[in-house]
C-alpha cells in the first residue's frame, strides 16, 4: 500500500521551458497537470500535452501568468489540488503563496512566512547571521571612537575594506580603503560627509569585495526535520545581474569549504522551517563566503545540479509537498563529474536586441552528456511578450574540460534559423581562455563584451 | 522595451491588390493568418498557404454602413461571441433552467447570452450587438477558456 497522494492534480503556473519541465515531473509521478496559458501561448507545447489546458488571458503577463486571482479560480474549476508556480511570474510572492493556501491548494513550495523572510534583505541576513551562515565580514555594527579600535577591527576584517555611513544608501556616503594608512582619513572625511548628508555620523566598516564570484547553494528540505545541501554552483557570467552560463561545481573551491558553507545554510533551513527547494546566493573572493540572498524558489540552473547530484530536484519539490520523506540522507550525496549549462536566448549574440519570430529551422543537439531543456519545436513561435529563454543545453562530463568539449559541439550542431539566438555567444565564451581555467569574477563577462567591441 | 504594434481600426476593406499584398507581408513575417474585427464586429480574416474557402471573395461584400446593414449580407460577417474570463459554460439559467438564448432567438445588445460559473462565482456573457443567434460553439458545462468562441451571432 502506498501512502495516500495529498494531490493528484498540479496546476502548472508558468510558461515555456519551465512549464514543460514541471509537467514531465508530474507525469512521472503519475499526477495529472493542468496549464494555464495566455492567448499568446495557446500552442505552446506543455499547454498542447497538459491533461486539460484552460486559457486564464491575453497576451500580457499581469493578465495571464501574473493574474493571482485567476490563477486560483483556475485551480478550482480544473479541480487541481497542488499549483507549482515554476520560477520568476508569482514563484517568490509570498501573498500569492498565502492566499493559495487560504483557498485550500497546496503550494509546492515553501511557506508564505518563508518567503516573507527572505524577501526582506535585513531580515534575511539577520537571520543568516544567527544560524551561523557567513555574511560579509565587517565590524557588524557601529565603529568605535578609538582609532587604536578601528584600525584593530579593520585590520582582522582584511583590506581592503568599504567604509559606510549607517543613514548612506544609493551609493553616497561610502569610501574603499585599501591600506591601514589611510585608513584614519577616510573615516574622519567620511564621519564628516556623514553628519553633514545625512545629519548622523555613525559608521560601519565591511570587506569591500572587488572581485567576487557568484557562488550559489542548493538545498532540498521536507517537512519531516531533514534538510539537504546538493552542492554548489557557479553563476559569475553574468551580464546585467543575469546570469548566463552556470556550472557546477564551482571550479577551484575546495570542496571542504563548500561543504562547510553548506552545513550552514542547511542549519538555518532547520532554523526557520524551511520547506521545499531553496537557493542560498554568495559572493565569493580569496576563500571568504558573504551571504547575499536566498531565492525561494526552483532556479532555471537547477539542471546542472541534477546532473552531478543526480537528484531529480522538481520530483523532490512535488514528493515534500505531498508530504513524503526526502529518500535520500546527506551523506549519500556526492558532487560527480561536472556540469555546465548554457541559456539559450531568442536575441543578438552581442547587441542582446530580443528577437522573437517564428523557427523555422530547430535542430537539435545530442549525444552522451548532452541534456536539453527546452519547450521549443520547429514552427514555434517565440513570443516577444516575456522573457527570451527559449533553451537551456547542458553538458556533462567526467571532467570540466570534457564538459566544455561536448558543449562545443553540441552548440555547433544546434542550428535554429528565422531567429537570432546567443548561441554566437556562447561559442565564443567557451573559448575564452580566462573561462577554460574557470574562477572568472561577475565583472568578467561585462568587461570580455566591452574589450570585443572595441577590437 | 517592446511596445506592441497597434494596428488602426479598419473602414474599408482593402481591395485585392491590397490583399496579395498582406498575404506576402504575412508569408514572409512566417506567419499563416491575420484576422482585424472593428466595432461594428466587421471582421476580416486573411489566411495564406491553404486552398480558398469556398466562400466568394472578400472585397466583394458589401460594407455595412450607419449600422444598417443589408438584411442578408454573407455569413462572413456573422460575429464570434467570446468569453470574457474562463469557467464552465452555463446557456441555461440555474434558477429557471431555461436556455438564455437558444439558437435562431433575436438578442439585443447588452443581453445575457450564457454564462460563466467559476466556483461560485458567475459571470455574464453578453451579446456585444443586436443579432440572430446562429450557432453555439461549446456544450452545457464545458470548460471555457478565456477568448474561446461561445457562439456566433448574424447581426441586425
Amino acid at each position: 500500500m502506498s501512502d495516500p497522494q495529498r494531490f493528484g492534480r498540479v496546476l502548472i503556473a508558468n510558461r515555456g521551458e519551465i512549464a514543460l519541465r514541471i509537467q514531465r515531473a508530474c507525469r512521472q509521478l503519475g499526477l495529472e497537470t493542468v496549464a494555464v496559458y495566455s492567448e499568446a501561448d495557446a500552442q505552446s507545447r506543455h499547454v498542447l500535452e497538459a491533461d486539460i489546458a484552460l486559457c486564464i488571458g491575453p497576451a500580457s503577463a499581469a493578465r495571464s501568468y501574473l493574474d493571482a486571482d485567476a490563477i486560483i479560480l483556475a485551480a478550482k474549476v480544473t479541480g487541481a489540488s497542488a499549483i507549482h508556480p515554476g520560477y520568476g511570474f508569482l514563484s517568490e510572492n509570498a501573498d500569492f503563496a498565502e492566499a493559495v493556501e487560504d483557498a485550500g491548494i497546496i503550494f509546492i513550495g515553501p511557506t508564505p512566512a518563508s518567503i516573507r523572510l527572505m524577501g526582506d534583505k535585513i531580515t534575511a541576513k539577520q537571520t543568516m547571521q544567527a544560524s551561523g551562515v557567513p555574511c560579509v565580514p565587517g565590524s557588524d555594527g557601529p565603529l568605535p571612537e578609538s582609532e587604536q579600535a578601528i584600525l584593530a577591527l579593520a585590520n582582522a576584517v582584511g583590506f581592503p575594506v568599504i567604509v559606510k555611513a549607517s543613514g548612506g544608501g544609493g551609493g553616497r556616503g561610502m569610501r574603499v580603503v585599501w591600506s591601514a594608512d589611510d585608513l584614519i582619513k577616510a573615516v574622519t572625511l567620511t564621519r564628516k560627509e556623514a553628519q553633514q548628508a545625512f545629519g548622523n555620523p555613525t559608521l560601519y566598516l565591511e570587506r569591500f569585495m572587488q572581485k567576487p564570484r557568484h557562488i550559489e547553494i542548493q538545498v532540498l528540505c521536507d517537512t519531516h526535520g531533514n534538510a539537504l545541501w546538493l552542492g554548489a554552483r557557479d553563476c559569475s557570467l553574468q551580464r546585467r545581474h543575469q546570469k548566463v552560463l552556470e556550472e557546477a561545481p564551482p571550479p577551484g573551491i575546495s570542496p571542504e569549504l563548500i561543504a562547510e558553507i553548506g552545513a550552514s545554510c542547511v542549519q538555518a533551513c532547520r532554523n526557520i522551517g524551511y520547506r521545499g527547494a531553496g537557493t542560498f546566493e554568495f559572493l565569493y573572493e580569496e576563500g571568504i563566503f558573504a551571504f547575499i540572498e536566498m531565492n525561494t524558489r526552483l532556479q532555471v540552473e537547477h539542471p546542472i545540479t541534477e546532473e552531478t547530484t543526480g537528484i531529480d530536484i522538481v520530483c523532490a519539490q512535488i514528493e515534500i509537498a505531498q508530504a513524503k520523506h526526502l529518500a535520500i540522507e546527506q551523506s549519500a550525496i556526492h558532487t560527480v563529474g561536472h556540469a555546465i549549462e548554457c541559456r539559450i536566448n531568442a536575441e543578438d549574440p552581442f547587441s542582446f536586441a530580443p528577437s522573437p519570430g517564428c523557427v523555422s529551422r530547430w535542430d537539435v543537439p545530442g549525444g552522451a552528456g548532452i541534456r536539453l531543456d527546452t519547450h521549443i519545436v520547429a514552427g514555434s513561435v517565440v513570443q516577444p511578450y516575456y522573457d527570451s529563454l527559449i533553451a537551456k543545453v547542458i553538458a556533462r562530463g567526467a571532467t570540466r574540460s570534457e564538459a566544455i568539449q561536448r558543449l562545443k559541439v553540441a552548440l555547433a550542431e544546434m542550428q535554429v534559423e528565422a531567429i537570432s539566438t546567443n548561441i554566437p555567444l556562447h561559442q565564443a565564451l567557451l573559448c575564452d581562455p580566462a573561462f577554460e581555467k574557470g574562477g572568472v569574477d561577475i565583472h568578467h563577462l561585462e568587461h570580455w563584451l566591452e574589450k570585443r567591441e572595441h577590437s | 522595451m517592446n511596445t506592441p504594434l497597434s494596428i488602426p481600426a479598419f473602414d474599408s476593406l482593402p481591395n485585392s491588390e491590397e490583399v496579395i499584398q498582406i498575404s506576402q507581408w504575412l508569408s514572409e513575417a512566417g506567419l499563416s493568418s491575420l484576422e482585424l474585427s472593428n466595432v461594428q464586429g466587421v471582421r476580416l480574416r486573411i489566411t495564406v498557404g491553404e486552398s480558398a474557402p469556398p466562400t466568394p471573395d472578400a472585397t466583394s461584400h458589401t460594407f455595412p454602413t450607419h449600422g444598417q446593414p443589408e438584411a442578408a449580407v454573407s455569413t462572413s460577417t456573422d460575429i464570434s461571441v467570446t468569453a470574457p474570463y474562463f469557467g464552465n459554460l452555463l446557456r441555461k439559467n440555474p434558477l429557471t433552467k431555461e436556455e438564455f438564448a437558444p439558437s435562431g432567438s433575436s438578442v439585443c445588445a447588452g443581453e445575457v447570452v450564457s454564462m460563466l460559473q467559476i466556483g461560485e462565482l458567475t459571470v455574464p456573457i453578453t451579446a456585444p450587438q443586436n443579432g440572430t443567434v446562429v450557432q453555439f460553439m461549446a456544450e452545457e458545462g464545458d470548460l471555457i477558456s478565456y477568448g474561446q468562441t461561445i457562439l456566433t451571432l448574424h447581426p441586425l
